[in-house]
């Protein structure tokens, strides 16, 4: 049951999931098709069980993701102006962890809420690739930071998709 | 058209509401949309008398086009409420706080409200953009990680008499999650 959980857990550090999720799902409509030697039950219960890998998929890689974005958003918080502080990012499951550092750009004051501004770079552990930098916003929200950066435009996520 | 091809018609759609009224159901009405297309093409190919591998290809192109339709509502959806914080957010001065909602008229995306301050003005040249703070006041999902009051950043440029989203989107590294 482990090794089992431990594969479905893997199952989103691959790329392309798409597949990942179509082939689960083509799996479970060929088993179900053996059980029930109906086509159609068998084709009903394939695509109920991509529906539910799909979203099982996408809701594992955006915790992935928020735990990400809460790491950085946390260490921008706690910026100091002018001097870069470390972030990084141990997951549960020990595949994609990276780290990098921070730096304030700015503050931004409303009435409605603490922002911030901020520069960071991300390096993933073991890849010998370049630093990137990325600009970023963080909100208070409560006791803490969160990542603010709103979605784009509707007419440029496209192939978001 | 016969009536009981309209009476399924109709249970489909309710179907296809029912599944968009429940929260975070994105993928089950991708999937069951795409998966009605399927059925409705299948059903196609056996009324033209088409061979199982005919109606294997009839499915697949029908389900693309589904899963076509249904982004392209959602993305119609979240246009407006997009633009419901820009048109709240254009008149406002730096410091001005308004609030703004959106009550969509097809339930696939949750209604929501806040307000929407502006953080400061960006000019070049002859084009006005802003950059807003907005919060999303209590989100009707049922997502304990998702905070009561929730606060975003984004930008706003103007388009003649109309505020419309500048935000673009993410660096292609940064998006592996959004698809």
């Amino acid at each position: 049951v482990r090794r089992a959980l431990l594969a479905a857990l893997l199952l989103p550090a691959l790329a392309g999931c798409e597949a990942v999720s179509d082939l689960t799902g083509a799996a479970a409509g060929l088993a179900a098709g053996t059980v029930t030697s109906n086509p159609v039950i068998g084709y009903g219960i394939g695509v109920a069980t991509r529906a539910a890998t799909q979203s099982a998929i996408n809701w594992a890689q955006r915790v992935r993701q928020r735990g990400e974005q809460d790491a950085i958003a946390e260490v921008i918080g706690a910026l100091p102006p002018d001097e870069p502080r470390p972030w990084r990012i141990a997951h549960t499951i020990p595949i994609g962890d990276s780290s990098g550092e921070a730096r304030l750009v700015r503050e931004i004051a409303t009435p409605l809420a603490t922002c911030r501004e901020a520069i960071f770079s991300v390096e993933e552990d073991g890849a010998d690739g370049p630093r990137q930098w990325f600009l970023t916003t963080a909100c208070r929200q409560g006791g803490r930071w969160k990542w603010a950066a709103a979605e784009p435009a509707v007419a440029r996520w496209g192939s978001l998709h | 058209m016969s009536p009981g091809r309209s009476s399924r018609r109709a249970a489909a759609l309710l179907a296809l509401l029912g599944a968009a009224a429940l929260p975070g159901c994105g993928e089950v009405l991708s999937e069951g949309t795409s998966a009605a297309a399927g059925l409705g093409g299948a059903a196609i190919a056996n009324a033209v008398g088409a061979g199982a591998t005919v109606t294997t290809g009839i499915g697949l192109g029908v389900q693309a086009g589904a899963r076509a339709g249904l982004h392209y509502a959602q993305r119609r959806a979240h246009a407006a409420a997009q633009a419901s914080v820009a048109a709240a957010a254009g008149p406002l001065p730096v410091g001005g706080v308004a609030s703004w909602s959106i009550a969509h008229a097809l339930p696939i995306e949750p209604d929501e409200h806040g307000q929407v301050t502006v953080a400061r003005l960006i000019g070049a040249g002859t084009i006005d953009c802003k950059e807003i703070v907005f919060s999303v006041d209590g989100t009707t999902e049922a997502d304990s990680t998702v905070p009561p009051r929730a606060f975003y950043t984004a930008t706003i440029c103007r388009d003649g008499a109309a505020w419309r989203w500048a935000s673009a989107e993410p660096a292609t590294e940064r998006w592996g999650s959004l698809q």
